[in-house]
């Protein structure tokens, strides 16, 4: 079971008064090729034709949001795919810096944002803890100081030492989130972690989040199953097309999405207009035309 | 500049990590290992010796010697450019989603091509003993003159592994370029073997200027000047910082495009 045992180092815990995570009138374009980007040939051409090569759009995935998570909060992110919240997500872990406003974290920051993002299907389990747990900045001691408590709440003991591709997805979600949550996180993002796993270990997953939490740390959780959301987070925001549209009661905020949804797939009876109007964001008006938005616009890149 | 390779010395387990991955991922489940990696100088300096030396009967005293002594440092720069270049492209989920200093990848790439030269080394040790002993105080220059070119390795190896981010041509740039500059440098014929106008020029090479020292300490046991050392340090010093530079100035979108 989880150990209650373990100690729960926490270095100066911040005042509550003062926000972990800092989101300032934060923006992120995107440029969404048609093509892929402009190779030498392109660029060559380009400068022998004078004339425009690279077909793209711009695309902003984040516009001017801004928010606050505190200290022992958890902040639930819900949306529509390509809402912009795991852009979001992605710009507070440092991955993608912002083309607008700033990000300010205070502790330590642990994002999982993929399954496995830093697995390599060759080495073992035992290799990959180490090897996932120095991507999130750990030294080798303190992992293996750590390694039979990620490895017990993982339940792989019997697998650690066989190579990575031989385990099932959902051995190594497990894995992945008993990494990313047994490294003393002040600050946990997670991004549709617990769409993989049995019942059984889902709620393993909350009942360490829970942990977590109590611990002190501030948590961002991105989901789309409403239910874990509205009784995970302590407050809940919206994001429509790259905005924050509104942040509150998580009952209230589900409330209003599973509104829009369903009159969004009501199909015959038209929307009250008043309600539609009022989810557009001001900024979305300026860029009337906006392509069809898909679900991790980076990934168009390729 | 200084800030940034703090950063990476706080992250030195993760590069030592990355560089263990490398060896151990490159060659897990094939029979001879690590061998792989100590059959391909050797074969090669085989080859060379067969078409230079039998063939084309090159008048160059121990040939073999003088041939390890540039080719085994020139396949170093060289694979360590081929892995660090699409070191970066091809973590693309990595990068994406975890976030660590990017420069790590590179890096780690040509350290771990370093172990491999320093296995390849200790195969061509007895070799070049065989020929000259075990012991010449000229050796004990050679960690000098290496270091610095790990240090003009590694600033080609982070500013490629950035261009090949947005510029997917960077790789077969490279590999172009790298058959052209092996065969501009003197590594299978000796500076004296070549033609006056090309002597002058070659120098221009700082590579040539580094296979030279090295095929001088080896062959002829004899030390780099001082002023050649200078230059020597000027070429790796300088290529580390603005290749790094470079990596600084281009990295913030390397997710977007990767």
């Amino acid at each position: 079971m989880v150990p209650q045992a373990r100690p729960q180092p926490r270095t100066s815990p911040a005042p509550s008064t003062t926000p972990a995570v800092v989101v300032r009138d934060v923006s992120k374009r995107f440029r969404v090729y048609h093509r892929r980007p402009a190779g030498l040939k392109e660029r060559l051409l380009a400068v022998v034709l004078r004339r425009q090569v690279e077909f793209y759009e711009e695309l902003w995935a984040v516009r001017g949001v801004s928010l606050e998570v505190g200290a022992g909060e958890t902040l639930g992110l819900i949306g529509p795919n390509g809402s912009g919240k795991s852009t979001l997500l992605q710009i507070i872990a440092g991955i993608y810096s912002p083309d607008r406003g700033a990000v300010r974290v205070r502790g330590r920051l642990r994002a999982l944002l993929e399954l496995g993002a830093g697995f390599n299907p060759e080495l073992s389990g035992r290799e990959n803890v180490l090897l996932n747990g120095q991507l999130l900045g750990f030294r080798k001691q303190e992992i293996k100081r750590r390694f039979n408590t990620i490895v017990d709440f993982a339940e792989i003991e019997r697998f650690i030492d066989m190579p990575l591709k031989t385990y099932s997805s959902g051995m190594q979600m497990r894995l992945a989130f008993a990494i990313a949550t047994h490294l003393d996180p002040e600050v946990l993002l997670l991004d549709e972690i617990l769409a993989v796993g049995d019942d059984h270990f889902q709620r393993k997953c909350l009942k360490r989040i829970y942990e977590i939490r109590e611990s002190g740390a501030a948590i961002l959780f991105i989901s789309h199953d409403l239910n874990t959301v509205e009784r995970l987070c302590d407050r809940v925001g919206l994001l429509m097309k790259g905005s924050l549209v509104d942040v509150g009661e998580p009952a209230d905020i589900v409330g209003r999405y599973q509104a829009l949804l369903a009159a969004e797939h009501r199909p015959a009876a038209p929307a009250p207009p008043s309600q539609q109007a009022s989810l557009e964001p001001d900024v979305a008006t300026a860029t009337p035309a906006e392509p069809p938005v898909p679900p991790q616009p980076p990934e168009r890149f390729r | 500049m200084f800030h940034r390779l703090r950063t990476l010395w706080e992250w030195r387990s993760l590069v030592m990590t990355l560089v263990g991955r490398d060896l151990l991922a490159r060659y897990k489940g094939s029979t001879l290992g690590v061998l792989w990696s100590l059959m391909h100088p050797l074969v090669l300096a085989a080859v060379y010796t067969f078409a230079f030396k039998f063939v084309i009967q090159i008048q160059i005293p121990n040939y073999v010697v003088f041939l390890l002594a540039g080719l085994l440092p020139w396949l170093f720069f060289a694979s360590s450019l081929g892995i660090a270049t699409t070191s970066i492209v091809d973590s693309g989920p990595l990068v994406k989603k975890v976030a660590f200093p990017r420069e790590a990848l590179p890096v780690a790439s040509v350290l771990a091509q370093l172990v491999h030269f320093a296995l390849a080394y200790f195969v061509a040790l007895p070799i070049v003993a065989g020929y000259y002993g075990l012991l010449r105080p000229g050796y004990l220059a050679l960690p000098l003159i290496m270091a610095l070119q790990i240090l003009f390795t590694t600033g080609f190896a982070v500013a490629l592994s950035v261009s090949q981010v947005y510029l997917r041509d960077t790789r077969h740039l490279l590999e172009v370029g790298l058959q052209v500059v092996f065969w501009a440098t003197p590594i299978v014929y000796s500076l004296q073997n070549a033609p006056e106008a090309m002597r002058r020029t070659v120098l221009v090479n700082p590579l040539a200027l580094f296979m030279v020292t090295y095929q001088d300490l080896v062959t002829a046991n004899q030390l780099p000047t001082l002023s050649r050392v200078s230059i020597l340090a000027a070429c790796g010093l300088g290529s580390f910082f603005l290749g790094y530079g470079l990596f600084h100035r281009a990295e913030r979108r390397i997710a977007e495009y990767v």
